[in-house]
């Protein structure tokens, strides 16, 4: 009885203190845009967020999947709504580096638009080769682009991919044709029946044991523990180094102490041994960054992809 | 294979699994029924669900779905004219004037037969050939495919019942429509005027709805509450004369080659499959004069693709790890989450895994059929509802249908739209398959166009010098000449008998 009449003074508080402030937050649901399909990828890493969350700040986090224009509906939605805690987003860095970049019709700002929550994983990006190329490694690769006109393939104009190959392209000096397909699947069919050579992208680990496909080089900073025997490109002798990843984020201006709160109990699930072992089934690595990290590897990747995209003239107008 | 098959059917047969086969199949012919909510939203919605059974159960489970919704799609077609899914469109043409003759009971019938048939045998390709047909389907590269879908837009013009210009312009103006959208070859919006939704292009499903659907009740609107004559319904009335089942059985066998075909190209599918038979029923079928007019032929013939290429589908899915649409890409989705690895190397790590999977597929089209012959009597009674009623519930439907599929209130937009459209169309004699056609294959056409000639440094001879698309580019020119020859050649004789 003691407990409800404190319960009811503090809500008369909040009602009075108007706004939200991070007092009275969370005094409702929190809504989770997610800007792809449900059962995909993003929308698998969002659902288990959102329980994280919610079980910390205890009140639910209902995920609300706004798919469409690769990410930029449900992204155009979260950066104008309001920046009281209650709305968040679940995005990735096609959503929040690279689309604002390439696309002149996006109407937010990858770094002025957001504030960072966290981010929960990393997509290590794979290189995959036609075995009947003969190429085993990057070394092989490099002879390889500057003996032939090669073409890759991707999973479409402005992909994680086409960047990827550009950025390998730049630092090796070499020299390669875009063919763009329609989703990472095809690209890899085209691979397998030889129409194009090579492609980067996370989806060719699938063909790790395919007598048609090499898989010559992970672009990430350590050897993936699901593939750990495809070396690192640094390995190689290569310093590339690059790779996507999915993080959540606040309408610009949210209270720091509700990020705060937010990002906490995250930090604490990617720790977790079923989280881990979950997101390594999907062929990603668990990666928590938290607040400032968020919003500096924003920066950073804008940078790098700011670089890539004006040396290879990648737009969508 | 006989071992394997035991093995598949010890798993598929465990109560456990067989239920989950059952609850899958269910939903899946459920959701098919219902307008515009298609599998996709389904499984993605369940997908969560299948974390708490084991992997086989799961994907039992959801593929259940799947193929279920091609059986429910035909229902709504052939009873209302209102395609469940975007495969089902053309089933429109004939099996709505079945309905109309009164033959609803018997086109249902037919389409469950036909659909077995064609589940089936596409399940024993997949069972004995799976890892050959996979690497036949890799010899497609992007000169075939658009060679192909240009083997489909000629055929096309004889979608149309009567004047063959109309169905062309109908083509040509769904190829223009399909044009609205991001242009994945150079990355440039079309016609997007600044709306995000347009950006992914038009919604086939929305359009397939308005075009067939709301188009139909929209002429209905004013008219007297006409009721569809509806026949005493038992079991005699339902069973197709011997007759119809004689005219349904080699377009089951010829839709059954075309679905399997497909379903085994990654990017095409049930729906281009669907309008390739029913193409190919225009030009083969014994009464090719008569389609459109409640021919058996225009059911059995989709149903029987659509079902197969269903099927087949899985094929490259589960021996190459290459998912040939949403749906399938999603399915491997849920495989990988489950810790399962589909590629050359899963018939030899997980054989119970496929050969379960196989076996329940069978099973899972065996339930349908039963399933589904019972409730023919039932989906007849439903004619019995008076218009007044009837039509607002489907307004609704279609409605929700059409948001589930990304939540969009635009896309609800796109659906009244087309329903206008589609009235107007109706008013002015144009047939609306051939545009459904054209928007489906138009933007595939143009893309593997495009592609091939960046393939070839920009040769055209590219579509001449490969084996099989030379094959194709033949069959095109034949069929361009016999449509163009024939008629001029028949022209210019009576032209010359005039002057004698």
């Amino acid at each position: 009885m003691k407990f409800s009449v404190f319960a009811l003074a503090a809500a008369g508080a909040s009602v009075l203190a108007g706004g939200a402030s991070a007092q009275d937050w969370p005094a409702r649901p929190v809504t989770m845009i997610v800007p792809y399909n449900p059962g995909g990828t993003t929308d698998i890493l969002a659902r288990l967020a959102a329980d994280a969350i919610a079980a910390a700040i205890g009140q639910p986090v209902v995920v609300d999947n706004r798919p469409g224009a690769g990410g930029v509906v449900g992204a155009t939605l979260a950066a104008g709504a309001d920046n009281d805690g209650y709305t968040i987003f679940f995005g990735n860095n096609a959503t929040n580096v690279v689309q604002p970049l390439i696309n002149p019709a996006v109407m937010y700002d990858a770094v002025t638009s957001f504030d960072g929550i966290a981010t929960t994983a990393d997509a290590a990006v794979f290189i995959g080769v036609g075995s009947a190329t003969g190429v085993t490694d990057l070394d092989g690769m490099v002879a390889y682009l500057n003996a032939n006109s090669a073409k890759y393939g991707s999973a479409g104009v402005g992909s994680m991919g086409q960047f990827s190959t550009e950025y390998f392209l730049q630092q090796t000096g070499t020299q390669a044709t875009h063919i763009p397909y329609q989703g990472s699947n095809n690209a890899v069919a085209a691979i397998l029946s030889g129409e194009i050579e090579f492609m980067a992208d996370p989806a060719v680990t699938r063909q790790i044991d395919s007598p048609m496909m090499n898989v010559i080089a992970v672009l990430s900073a350590e050897r993936h523990p699901g593939y750990p025997s495809v070396p690192t490109a640094v390995e190689q002798g290569y310093d590339l180094s690059l790779t996507g990843w999915f993080g959540i984020f606040a309408p610009e201006g949210t209270d720091p102490a509700i990020i705060a709160a937010m990002s906490a109990p995250l930090a604490d699930m990617v720790a977790s041994e079923a989280y881990q072992e979950q997101v390594l089934t999907m062929g990603l690595l668990p990666n928590y960054r938290d607040a400032a990290a968020t919003d500096a590897v924003v920066v950073d990747d804008t940078a790098v992809f700011t670089q890539i995209r004006d040396a290879a003239g990648i737009s969508i107008n | 294979m006989i071992d394997n098959l035991l093995l598949g059917f010890q798993v598929a047969l465990s109560a456990q699994t067989l239920m989950y086969c059952f609850i899958g199949v269910s939903i899946g012919m459920f959701i098919g029924v219902l307008p515009g909510v298609g599998p996709l939203a389904a499984i993605s919605m369940l997908l969560p669900i299948t974390y708490y059974i084991t992997p086989t159960d799961a994907l039992i489970m959801l593929s259940g779905i799947y193929y279920g919704a091609q059986y429910g799609g035909s229902v709504a077609s052939i009873l209302m004219r209102l395609p469940g899914t975007a495969s089902s469109a053309v089933i429109c043409l004939d099996g709505y004037e079945m309905t109309r003759n009164g033959r609803a009971g018997a086109a249902l019938f037919l389409s469950a037969i036909a659909s077995f048939i064609g589940g089936t045998i596409g399940i024993i390709l997949m069972a004995g050939f799976a890892p050959a047909l996979a690497n036949f389907a890799l010899r497609f590269g992007s000169q075939e495919y658009f060679l192909l879908m240009a083997l489909g837009l000629v055929a096309a013009s004889t979608l149309s019942e009567g004047s063959a210009v109309r169905g062309l312009a109908m083509v040509v103006l769904g190829v223009v429509i399909g044009i609205v959208g991001l242009d994945h070859t150079s990355g440039t919006m079309r016609f997007v005027y600044g709306q995000f939704e347009l950006m992914d292009g038009v919604s086939l499903v929305a359009s397939a709805m308005g075009l067939f659907g709301l188009s139909e009740i929209l002429s209905n609107i004013g008219g007297r509450d006409r009721p569809l004559p509806t026949e005493k319904v038992s079991m005699r009335t339902m069973i197709p004369t011997r007759r119809e089942f004689l005219d349904s059985l080699p377009a089951i066998w010829r839709g059954t080659a075309i679905g399997s075909f497909f379903g085994t190209l990654p990017g095409t599918g049930s729906t281009i499959a669907s309008f390739f038979s029913y193409a190919s029923e225009k030009k083969l079928s014994r009464n090719r004069a008569r389609m459109g007019q409640g021919m058996v032929e225009g059911v059995a013939g989709p149903e029987a693709a659509n079902n197969s290429a269903a099927q087949t589908a899985f094929i490259p899915t589960l021996t190459l790890g290459v998912p040939g649409d949403a749906v399938m890409a999603l399915l491997l989705g849920a495989m990988i989450v489950h810790g399962v690895n589909p590629g050359p190397q899963m018939l030899q790590e997980t054989p119970e895994m496929f050969w379960g999977l196989v076996a329940s597929f069978w099973l899972g089209n065996l339930i349908l059929l039963i399933f589904n012959l019972p409730m023919i009597g039932l989906w007849v009674g439903m004619l019995r509802i008076p218009y007044r009623v009837m039509y607002p519930a489907i307004l609704v439907l279609v409605v929700i249908g059409t948001y589930s599929i990304r939540y969009s209130v635009f896309d609800i937009y796109q659906l009244l739209a087309f329903g206008v459209l589609g009235y107007i169309l109706r008013v002015l004699a144009f047939p609306a398959a051939p545009l459904v056609l054209g928007l489906v294959l138009g933007p595939l056409m143009e893309e593997n166009f495009r592609r091939s000639l960046m393939l070839a440094d920009g040769h055209f001879t590219t579509f001449a010098t490969r084996p099989i698309s030379a094959v194709l580019l033949v069959a095109i020119i034949a069929i361009l000449a016999v449509q163009i020859v024939l008629p001029l050649v028949s022209w210019l004789r009576r032209r010359g008998e005039a002057q004698v």
